[in-house]
């Protein structure tokens, strides 16, 4: 028997076991389209933007203008409520239905003449991010809201210093009326201002070849994710091998420890790598994310990322004393270099300390390596240093599995 | 009383067992302990503040100004332009927490640096930004050129141009409008006093200025008693989560007893007492619910000292709780009649509970995302394991009764249907 009979038997051994397409291939599909989906779907969503409500007194004209100020944000957009009931409204809130509601309250604008500053009620989370962002925003809009009551104001103290005085020697008023006409051209003053901020890409790709939106990142994660789950199988034939006996069986052959350690590896390494291959080639033309934008560069990180894992596997089949151990040891460290890589919640979401913890993992070397890929559009050159630390921490396990293969077997 | 004796000897074996105590309690604890260096602290700490990370900016300052206007005569500069506002603002000390600013000579360089990713966002402040900024005119733009992988970091930097540009357009709005209603009543103010009412407007705007500027913010119903802080949401909402993923693991866990026992034979020996097969699937399935209820509390309890996580009043989690060590044991019990080895059990374990755990927990991983947030949510009530995490997450929220009754009956009827099919199967398989 030699180490290519051994790959084979193992790899025919995993193909035998058709629950194991389930981790290779099914899931990882399906969980690339969940998590594609929701992070964005083909190029750009529909209207991502926060819905949010403004209700209040209607008849007030600050409500009309912010609901203006509102239609023309790039980040909320204005619904309609199905109920203008205030606790309703409210619980809209809480229920996650809308990001925030703001209630216009009665008589604002007069209040504002008379020469009051009247706040405007926003009901709205801060504790999740949705409504961190719409509370910014409506903000930012208020504070629209607020210059327009301002340009009113001072054209009032202007008007009253500067118009001819009345036969008793008195100012006349400014009215309400005139009030309300100034703030109104002020607020729609709004809708006409140039565009401030011009965002632009970084990426190499054209925009019609970035159309992946969410599978980008979606595809590359969850690769990382199950190209580690599926190490069950292949790490649980190596444990069965030594606890049936087979492998002391297979020690009087002449076949070397290092031969049997080396055969176990090249099966795993050829099911990850076909594995992420058949992937990535339905991410390719199924989900037109862009591996085949720079073959090479794909094909190297395959390669690298296949040797990294394969490596885990073989550690994991050799540490483990049972196959639930196999599975608890698979299970454990796909959440932990899954979780720490990305996969789930991408890296820029989460606290500095993380990030730059993260960023030293294997997990966000395979995701990063892609990304430049598939996102950036970048060739070899910007995966080189990804794949040189995962092939160096490949050989590294591959070392400690030696070592405690050569204690189990002696 | 055999159904208990059979119980309490499972009981036993679980908790004796190292690789169950594993996952039942050191796994979830050691991921969510991740979950908080991940967010930047525990829910009790002093810095309760999300930690968002600082973004790498790069900065092309083109702005040509205007000759005959000096934006800040209080300087020795005869020409501040806007351009060097912007760059002051960005550079100051208040945004240190989130941007650190490197300047460059020209637009290619800025993006060079992004393109090479030694920055994430490149700001490119136009020949004509004061232009832009005093008269309104088109093409003053500022560009943010950034990496296609982020969000987050250009989207801080776009919303701080924008406050930025919007105080130009307040003043500007705010000439054209008065200037235009003075015209229309035949007025005609001198300009120094038009000057004076604008300084007046921007001093009283810089001195108010604050996060929520003119808003009055106020938390929806329930979640008043509620800590509002991101931090500790996310922690609380990541601690339920894990708790359920591996509720779930246990609930299959203890079901698989049945297939040991088959295996190794004591099942049958069993059979052949006066105990019926319908007394040793009660006392399974007790104590497949004591273990949940017992690992649930214990997770509970640990966080809550661990990691300062509040749980709610003691009624409405006992009503996410119960269901929830239900439903688990009767998930166990309908996968595992499905099940002739435990060889098979591994990949039950692997797959069905990891891929419905991971289904449920869409709902926490799209949480931060607002766009995903809904979906993610929706997806998650497919599977019992989302049911039990909404009852969590409505225990912990102060949800009323009624909304946790609903959730809870739900739940009741997710472990009716997998129980009744779970033991008919095991029923025809030992009959």
């Amino acid at each position: 028997m030699t180490t290519i009979d051994l790959t084979i038997k193992d790899l025919t051994q995993i193909l035998r076991d058709r629950k194991s397409l389930m981790f290779i291939l099914i899931m990882p599909i399906v969980f690339t389209l969940l998590f594609g989906f929701a992070f964005g779907g083909y190029g750009a969503p529909a209207d991502t933007r926060l819905p949010v409500v403004v209700a209040g007194d209607t008849g007030d004209p600050a409500h009309a203008a912010f609901v203006d100020l509102v239609e023309s944000s790039a980040v909320v957009r204005l619904v309609t409520p199905a109920s203008t009931d205030d606790q309703a409204l409210r619980a809209s809130v809480r229920d996650g239905k809308v990001a925030a509601v703001v209630l216009i309250p009665s008589g604002f604008l007069r209040a504002c003449y008379d020469g009051t500053n009247p706040l405007l009620p926003c009901v709205v989370d801060v504790a999740s991010t949705s409504g961190t962002m719409a509370r910014n925003e409506l903000a930012n809009l208020s504070a629209r809201l607020t210059s327009a009551v301002q340009a009113a104001r001072m054209t009032a103290a202007i008007f009253s210093d500067s118009a001819p005085t009345t036969g008793i020697n008195e100012s006349p008023a400014f009215t309400f009326e005139q009030f309300t006409d100034v703030f109104r051209n002020a607020a729609s003053a709004w809708k006409i201002q140039p565009t401030a901020v011009a965002i632009t890409v970084s990426s190499k790709l054209t925009e019609q070849q970035r159309t992946a939106g969410g599978f980008a990142h979606a595809s590359p994660s969850m690769m990382l994710q199950f190209s580690i789950a599926a190490l069950i199988s292949a790490a649980g034939i190596v444990v069965e091998e030594r606890k049936s006996r087979t492998l002391a069986r297979l020690m009087t052959t002449r076949l070397s420890r290092s031969g049997i350690l080396l055969g176990h590896y090249c099966a795993m390494f050829t099911q990850v790598f076909a594995q992420l291959a058949l992937l990535i080639l339905f991410a390719a033309v199924v989900l037109r994310v862009q591996y085949l934008h720079a073959p090479v560069a794909t094909l190297l990180v395959t390669i690298c990322a296949s040797a990294f894992v394969a490596a885990l596997g073989l550690l994991i089949g050799v540490a483990s004393r049972s196959e639930e151990q196999a599975i608890a040891f698979s299970l454990i460290l796909m959440f932990v270099l899954a979780g720490l890589g990305g996969a789930w919640v991408p890296l820029q979401y989460t606290g500095a300390v993380f990030q730059r913890v993260a960023r030293a993992t294997p997990g966000a070397w395979i995701v990063d390596a892609y990304e430049n890929v598939v996102q950036r559009g970048l060739g070899v050159s910007s995966v080189l240093l990804s794949c040189s630390l995962l092939v160096a921490c490949g050989a590294a396990l591959f070392l400690l599995a030696a070592l405690r293969f050569r204690r189990q077997s002696a | 009383m055999q159904a208990l004796d059979i119980a309490l000897k499972d009981i036993r074996h679980s908790f004796t067992s190292l690789f169950g105590l594993v996952f039942m309690f050191v796994v979830p604890l050691l991921i969510v302990g991740l979950m908080t260096v991940a967010f930047g602290g525990t829910a009790t700490s002093k810095q309760q503040a999300f930690s968002v990370p600082v973004t790498k900016v790069v900065l092309a300052n083109l702005d040509a100004g205007d000759q005959e206007v000096d934006l800040d005569p209080s300087d020795s500069n005869p020409s501040t332009t806007a351009g060097d506002l912007l760059t002051h603002l960005l550079a100051s000390g208040e945004m240190k927490q989130l941007m650190t600013i490197t300047t460059v000579a020209s637009a290619n360089a800025a993006r060079d640096a992004v393109d090479g990713r030694t920055a994430e966002v490149a700001v490119i402040i136009p020949t004509a930004f004061t232009k832009a900024c005093m008269e309104g005119v088109p093409g003053g733009a500022v560009e943010v050129y950034q990496d296609p992988t982020l969000t987050l970091g250009p989207g801080i930097v776009r919303a701080i141009i924008g406050q930025f540009a919007d105080e130009f357009a307040s003043v500007r709005i705010m000439t054209s409008t008065a200037t235009a209603s003075f015209a229309a009543a035949g007025i005609t103010p001198s300009t120094d006093r038009i000057t004076r009412a604008i300084r007046q407007f921007v001093s009283e705007a810089t001195a108010n200025k604050e996060a929520s500027g003119s808003l009055k913010v106020e938390a929806p119903p329930a979640k008043q008693q509620k800590s509002a802080n991101l931090l500790a949401t996310i922690l609380a909402v990541n601690m339920a989560a894990m708790m359920i993923f591996y509720v779930y693991y246990t609930g299959t866990a203890g079901a698989e007893s049945i297939l040991l026992e088959q295996e190794q034979g004591t099942l049958q020996r069993l059979f052949t007492t006066k105990t019926a097969p319908a007394v040793v699937m009660q006392g399974k399935m007790l104590a497949i619910v004591l273990t949940t209820i017992l690992q649930m509390l214990v997770l509970m309890l640990f966080s809550a000292l661990a990691f300062g996580i509040r749980w709610g009043g003691i009624l409405p989690i006992a009503i996410a709780l119960v269901p929830t060590a239900l439903c688990a044991s009767a998930f166990g019990v309908f996968l595992i009649s499905f099940l002739k080895t435990t060889r098979q059990a591994g990949v039950v374990f692997g797959g069905v509970v990891t891929a419905t755990g991971m289904l449920a927990l869409a709902s926490v991983f799209t949480m931060s995302v607002p766009s995903a947030a809904q979906l993610g949510q929706r997806i998650a009530l497919f599977v019992p394991q989302g049911w039990s995490l909404l009852a969590f997450r409505q225990a912990m929220d102060g949800a009323s009764l009624g909304n946790l009754l609903t959730t809870a009956a739900v739940m009741l009827v997710w472990t009716t249907v997998m129980f009744v099919v779970g033991r008919a199967r095991m029923a025809r398989r030992f009959a």
